[in-house]
């Protein structure tokens, strides 16, 4: 494997997979700010055995495994080949996409990985104009500071294996955007959302409440923060933990509905 | 060809208006994901592959520019 190091050397190396011209799967999806930063921290890797690309993003104590492939059977050869080379990892694999592309889990279940977890997309489609709903004073933007708290309060409440958590810059980025809502209590912070808006869509990216300020009304008081906020959305997307009944009771009752797009979290652990 | 792509489009994302929009990808009507997804269709509609270099957002942003990348890569207009 070797360091990946630019953007634009990532794109030659996908775009060389493509142009074998036999068809393209992959788990991986541009997001040139946050690639810039694995990149920067020499957090990313890359190796190409056959026709895929393989990419490891090193995280605490496992690897975040991509794959850019021609078809199936291309990736479970290169797949099986690459595995052998990298036994000692802890590798995590996501599979994404509709019911039609996500046929690679079953070439990751067949070499030995194990599903860990399963997560759903939902959205919430805005039809009318967005109700404004009344300010509560306690809920303000994240400052740049805030980040650092919300960062550990991510790492301790979310599950890295199955939840992607954000870099620190990702959040300080966040927070200059106004893209961090946090509920403050005497200075403590007591749950927050985190949200990006991108023309007509907003995606709700982590919304917590710290469990010392449960059952007083501060998820639903966040949530509404964001829909005033998200006026001109025409949707708002999110993906949640098929385990996470709550959470899912909750969008469903805020009006969301599910998207028949999966994500399948599956791990192989070191031998 | 302009009904075609909008049809496309309107599977993927029936909740947009792509007549009413200057950029898609501005707008945050197409994410990553579903570029990916665009492509494929794309090129089951069209019989054609899409050359890798030009799996760029920009090139995803309007039917017009949709339609530049489809003839480039040997579509028939």
């Amino acid at each position: 494997m070797k360091k990946v190091t630019s953007i634009e050397q990532l794109q030659q190396c996908i775009a060389s997979v493509r142009n074998y011209r036999k068809g393209f799967i992959t788990n991986f999806f541009p997001d040139p700010f946050r690639h810039s930063l694995w990149i920067e921290k020499e957090e990313l890797s890359f190796g190409e055995t056959g026709e895929s690309l393989f990419l490891l993003r090193e995280n605490s104590f496992f690897y975040s495994l991509f794959y850019v492939s021609t078809t199936l059977e291309a990736l479970k050869s290169d797949l099986a080949f690459f595995l052998v080379k990298h036994q000692g990892d802890i590798l995590v694999a996501d599979v994404v996409g509709n019911q039609d592309n996500v046929a690679a889990r079953q070439v990751f279940l067949d070499l030995g990985f194990q599903q860990y977890a399963s997560l759903t997309r939902m959205s919430r489609i805005n039809n009318s104009p967005a109700t404004v709903y009344e300010k509560n004073p306690r809920i303000v933007n994240g400052s740049v500071a805030d980040a650092g708290i919300i960062y550990e309060l991510l790492n301790q409440y979310f599950d890295p294996l199955a939840e992607q958590i954000p870099l620190l810059e990702e959040l300080e980025d966040f927070a200059k955007k106004n893209q961090l809502i946090v509920y403050k209590e005497n200075g403590e912070i007591g749950g927050f959302i985190i949200y990006e808006l991108q023309g007509k869509t907003s995606y709700l990216r982590y919304w917590l409440v710290h469990p010392e300020f449960r059952g007083k009304g501060i998820g639903s008081a966040l949530f509404n923060e964001l829909l005033s906020r998200s006026a001109d959305v025409r949707r708002l997307i999110l993906w949640v933990m098929d385990t996470n009944h709550n959470a899912i009771n909750m969008y469903l009752h805020f009006g969301a509905e599910y998207e028949m797009m999966f994500n399948y979290v599956l791990i192989k652990r070191a031998i | 060809m302009k009904e075609k792509i909008l049809n496309i489009l309107n599977g993927l994302r029936p909740e947009y208006d792509f007549r009413e929009s200057a950029n898609f990808i501005d707008e945050g009507m197409l994410d990553s994901l579903d570029v990916v997804n665009l492509v494929t269709d794309l090129e089951d509609a069209y019989g054609i592959l899409i050359d890798g270099v030009d799996i760029l957002p920009n090139n995803f942003s309007s039917v017009d520019s949709i339609i530049n990348l489809l003839i480039k890569n040997g579509a028939k207009a």
